[in-house]
């Protein structure tokens, strides 16, 4: 098997699960990860919509509560279990409209709630340019499955958008 | 969640392909199949990559510098006594161990003596990984009064006054004062707390002897690092077994057996060791508890990692300290950004296994004596003592049988590389020559 992108599925969406299985299965994933928010074909829409540059292609997620889209990118990419990474992660209204680093506030943070921990290292996140942000030293030092999370924090008022990252 | 565990399931009716490996005439029958995602995880811990660039060495990789680290790290000036040197407790002949429980140097040392072979893969250095740096490492037993007691301001004073050291040093780092410019210089001295003597020594030097001092000092770790990134050892079995499956072949290397086979498939499989032990080091290279406590028992004596992290950011030779050569690099800053909480407490690096089967006793206490305790252990977690209610909940009695002891055992033994160059395993024939010179011309 050789080592193929990460794929990026849906939770909500069970219906599109099967199709996507099978491809992630085809190019042997390396990584799967595993969404648990937007539908996947969601993402090419919201790219044409909003005419977005950076972060080019990656991963769109919804926030719990609806309120956002975030949309990152690893890199590099695939994501590698135990090596540093760093994630460009754009924030986005619900119709694709991205909004400016300096009207949100970003933390993100990776877990793996099954064994009680998260990550050994605090992440630090900037602004590389007006509406991407850059995540900057992840770390997902064991295999298994984690959950990343994106809190964005608006006015005082913090929503969560997350998904399942899995490393065979 | 629900979704989640149908693709696991998923992922397993789609490989029902199965490697059986055939048997061969030499009658190495190799019957324990591996399946795609076994071989799939397995390529995760097969072939150690080449040694990555440590960007805060400018010297990792200079010859001139092996040179240099080579002679000292059999060098006993380096020590306080004179009768010291690093191979007193990392012995070429063992594996860069020492074969003991724990380690004895002027004192004993509550710490098994770890093996240098690939130790520079290592993102940390030590059990609790209180240091960053593999030339901050080499620094910190030479000057230890348990381990060889030495002091920074002799070590300098010594690269000076040897005539061939002093000319090993400047081929690399540039001139050295002569001997006469520090004639002011006290014979011994550190800023180390744990020194008070040589510590007010130290005090009564100006800041610009100190700063030389504790340059010629750091370039002495520096080198000694170029030295240790030499001690990589080369295919194991394992690997050699791995290469071949990747190319279609599926015999079994000298060294590998069927049962090693069958272990390492439990080692990704049902055994879950890869958690921790996972890439080519088979180490995460972060810290976890086993429950393996200090050997009075005592847990409150076990900081591990959590003392490890506020030692790491308190050290000056830290790779994200002043004497780095790149404070900035990204393995700089995490030392910068480390979480540290209760959970830390009593926990110790992965141990890489590669070549664990040389390098009894096992255990950051040198509890175990061999990899059947280990495996027993693991099996039943008979006296284990986790030291929060944080730990991580991965592990529980594997309840291992005979024979899966013993195939994960002949796995480990498949582990052992084969070993570095020859010539960095004895000491380079000049620095004998100068030792000698100096052993008896040197005046303490
Ligand atoms: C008295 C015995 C002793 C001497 C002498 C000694 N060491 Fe060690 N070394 C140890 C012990 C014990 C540890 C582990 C200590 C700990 O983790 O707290 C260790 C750890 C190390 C490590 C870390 C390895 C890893 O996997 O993290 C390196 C590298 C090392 N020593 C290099 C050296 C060098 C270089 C010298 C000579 C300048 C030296 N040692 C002298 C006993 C010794
Ligand atoms: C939770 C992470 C974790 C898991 C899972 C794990 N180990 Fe370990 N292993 C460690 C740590 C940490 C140590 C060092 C513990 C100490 O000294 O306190 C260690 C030590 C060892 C040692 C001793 C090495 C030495 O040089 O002293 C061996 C051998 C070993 N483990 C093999 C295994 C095997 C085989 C398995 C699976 C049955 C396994 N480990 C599962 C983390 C783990």
């Amino acid at each position: 098997m050789s080592i193929g992108p990460p794929t990026i599925l849906a939770l909500k969406n069970l219906t599109h699960i099967l199709a996507i299985v099978y491809s992630l299965i085809l190019v042997g994933a390396a990584i799967t990860l595993v969404s648990c928010a937007s539908p996947p074909e969601q993402a090419p829409a919201v790219e044409s919509q909003a005419q977005i540059k950076k972060p080019s292609q990656g991963h769109v997620i919804e926030s719990n509560a609806g309120g956002y889209l975030v949309r990152f990118k690893p890199r590099p990419d695939p994501l590698l279990v135990n090596e540093l990474c760093d994630l460009e992660v754009q924030v986005m209204r619900p119709n694709g409209s991205v909004i400016e680093t300096d009207k949100v506030v970003l933390f993100a943070d990776a877990a793996m709630p099954h064994h009680g921990h998260g990550m050994n290292v605090v992440p630090q996140v900037t602004s590389e340019d007006g509406d991407v942000f850059l995540v900057d030293g992840m770390l997902f030092h064991m295999p298994g499955r984690w959950e990343l999370y994106f809190d964005i924090t608006e006015d005082d008022v913090t929503e969560r958008a997350q998904c399942v990252v899995f490393f065979e | 969640m629900r979704c989640f565990l149908r693709i696991a399931a998923l992922v397993v009716l789609a490989t029902p392909v199965v490697v059986v490996v055939q048997a061969q005439e030499d009658g190495t029958t190799n019957s324990a199949p591996l399946t795609p995602t076994q071989q799939t995880r397995l390529r995760r811990h097969a072939n150690l990559p080449a040694l990555s660039v440590d960007a805060t060495n400018a010297y990792a990789n200079r010859e001139e510098a092996v040179a240099l680290g080579h002679h000292l790290f059999f060098d006993p000036r380096l020590s306080g006594s004179g009768s010291l040197n690093c191979t007193s407790c990392h012995d070429p002949n063992k594996a860069f161990t020492d074969g003991r429980k724990l380690a004895q140097g002027v004192g004993l040392i509550n710490r098994n003596t770890p093996t240098l072979l690939n130790a520079s893969h290592h993102r940390w250095f030590y059990w609790d990984g209180r240091i960053d740096t593999l030339w901050g490492q080499a620094l910190e037993p030479i000057e230890s009064p348990q381990e060889m007691n030495g002091d920074r301001v002799a070590v300098a004073r010594l690269l000076i006054q040897d005539k061939s050291l002093r000319q090993a040093y400047e081929k690399v780092f540039g001139s050295l004062p002569t001997p006469s410019e520090v004639v002011e210089w006290p014979a011994h001295g550190t800023p180390r707390f744990d020194r008070p003597e040589e510590r007010d020594a130290w005090a009564s030097m100006s800041a610009e002897d100190q700063a030389l001092a504790n340059k010629i000092f750091v370039n002495v770790g520096k080198a000694i690092a170029a030295y240790e990134r030499k001690l990589l050892t080369g295919p194991s079995p394992f690997d050699l077994y791995m290469q071949g499956l990747e190319q279609g072949r599926t015999t079994l290397p000298e060294g590998m057996t069927p049962a090693a086979v069958r272990g390492a498939a439990l080692f990704v499989g049902a055994a879950n060791c890869r958690m921790c032990h996972v890439g080519p080091l088979l180490s995460d290279s972060e810290f976890h508890s086993v429950g393996i406590v200090g050997n009075d028992g005592d847990v409150m004596q076990l900081p591990g990692r959590f003392g490890g992290v506020q030692k790491l950011q308190a050290n000056p030779f830290r790779a994200s300290g002043s004497f780095s050569d790149d404070a900035t690099n990204k393995q700089a800053q995490l030392a910068d950004r480390l979480v540290v909480g209760p959970e830390l407490w009593g926990q110790m690096r992965t141990p890489s296994l590669r070549n664990v089967a040389l390098t009894a006793p096992y255990m950051h206490n040198g509890q175990f004596d061999t990899l059947e305790e280990v495996l027993t252990y693991y099996s039943t977690l008979e006296g284990a003592i986790f030291p929060g209610h944080h730990q991580e909940a991965i592990l529980e009695p594997l309840g291992l049988t005979d024979q899966e002891r013993a195939d994960l055992k002949a796995f480990l033994i498949s582990l052992t590389g084969t070993p570095p160059e020859a010539i960095y395993l004895s000491p380079p024939a000049a620095a004998e020559d100068s030792s000698q010179s100096a052993t008896s011309s040197s005046s303490q």
